[in-house]
């Protein structure tokens, strides 16, 4: 990254902000430590579910853990959806505006012939770069785990029907990458609380927080049946995060993930929107 | 950069996440639904059942056919919930086809966990043919179905 950044100079503003960004950011502990429990508490997940007889059966695909590896990276992904990814994705999102407001740097960046939509394109892009590399961390993680300490016995998906090996390992590797839409908006929205509470805190926790409450919303709406509120848990960022279940099946079916996709686009524009104009509209002489 | 096309990217989020949200009205979760994700999977899950136990498949293989209703009616209901109970083909050795309950419960997500009774189905863990134990894949079952 140092190579690349001291390599290339570009005159290219976004691209200086986004290098400049990722270096700060692998130089970080907590952003290294995040990427750290990615991609090993997959294995540390397995070698627990190995030492006893018990099976996470309240998740999908819980009951085969021990059948077969490829269960492994659907379970992981069933937790990381839940409560996961909204707080992984934020640790640097929601800290990456807000960190100049800890530091007092806003009027230094924004002194060296940077505008603010560059600074504000570069930074994002850095939050997004973590995002898929999370994402890709704990995929890769976690069926290298499943596979490394399970096996690759076919998978039985959820229509019953059996899924030789090959072709299960594609359909978690899908999956997994069905998950980065939501977990985008998420970044989205961590972007959006950074800049607006200028706090980390409130930057990282407040996203996982919606995250929850749009949960305990979706399993409320369940119990209650409240009827045309149903809608509404269509609308939920946190509901594009099942839609790969569509996939894992004989006869797959892709509505929900469409679906997910206009979402997860819907909640990322609107919160980059407010996001960008709050900043441009700060006035920065105030401190 | 002028302000117009923040403005413009949030009416038109807004406007697509109208549009997609007020296509589908109601409860996604139905019998017809639930009967038609949960009788294929049944069948499935009883012909790899078969096959761990003896082998091969040579039992009678069942139809795909499911009788769902929600909390206590005859048949029909919808949304979420515990209450669940669908009735699917069990084919006897005799060849007879008896019809076998399962207790479902359907989560929100549409996704949904069926029960069935372990004297017919028999236990969680089961030995199959090749001496080694297996994951009984008909004592409990998960699904989902399409909500389109």
């Amino acid at each position: 990254m140092t190579a690349l950044a001291l390599g290339a100079r570009p005159r290219g503003g976004v691209r200086t902000v986004y290098l400049w960004e990722l270096e700060k950011l692998t130089a970080q502990w907590r952003v290294r430590a995040v990427a750290a429990v990615c991609l090993l508490a997959p294995f540390a997940f397995v070698l627990a579910l190995k030492t006893q007889d018990t099976v996470p059966s309240d998740t999908l695909f819980g009951r085969w853990v021990h059948d077969t590896g490829y269960a492994v990276p659907l379970v992981v992904l069933g937790f990381a959806g839940q409560w996961g990814f909204p707080l992984l994705t934020s640790v640097v999102a929601g800290d990456i505006f807000a960190s100049e407001d800890h530091h007092g740097t806003w009027q230094t960046i924004l002194t060296r012939s940077r505008t603010r939509a560059q600074i504000f394109t570069g930074k994002v892009l850095a939050a997004a770069t973590f995002c898929v590399v999370v994402v890709a961390l704990a995929g890769a993680g976690s069926i290298a785990a499943g596979v490394l300490l399970v096996g690759h016995q076919p998978l039985v998906a959820l229509d019953g029907s059996l899924v030789p090996s090959g072709r299960a390992a594609e359909l978690a590797v899908l999956s997994w990458l069905c998950v980065l839409p939501p977990a985008l908006g998420f970044t989205a929205l961590g972007v959006l609380f950074s800049i607006a509470t200028r706090h980390s805190a409130a930057g990282i926790t407040g996203p996982a927080l919606v995250g929850l409450l749009m949960q305990l919303y979706a399993s409320l709406n369940g119990l209650g049946g409240l009827g045309w509120l149903d809608l509404v848990s269509h609308a939920l960022l946190t509901t594009p995060f099942d839609a790969w279940h569509g996939l894992i099946s004989a006869a797959p079916y892709y509505r929900p993930l469409v679906e997910g996709w206009v979402v997860s686009a819907g909640y990322t524009a609107v919160c980059l929107a407010a996001g960008y104009l709050l900043l441009r509209r700060r006035d920065f002489t105030k401190g | 950069m002028n302000r117009t096309v923040p403005r413009a990217a949030l009416a038109a989020t807004v406007v697509a996440v109208l549009a997609a949200t007020t296509g589908c009205g109601g409860s996604d979760i139905t019998s017809g639904r639930l009967e038609h994700a949960l009788g294929p999977t049944f069948r499935n899950l009883f012909v790899l059942q078969q096959t761990e136990l003896h082998g091969t498949d040579n039992a009678p293989s069942p139809d795909t056919w499911a009788n769902c209703a929600k909390g206590g009616r005859a048949s029909g209901g919808s949304g979420p919930g515990d209450d669940w109970v669908c009735l699917v083909h069990w084919p006897a050795p005799s060849g007879i086809t008896q019809p076998v309950a399962y207790e479902v419960t359907v989560r929100p997500t549409g996704c949904y966990t069926a029960q069935g009774p372990a004297t017919l189905v028999g236990q969680q863990w089961i030995k199959g043919a090749d001496g080694h134990q297996h994951t009984n894949p008909l004592y409990e079952f998960d699904g989902c179905l399409d909500t389109a």
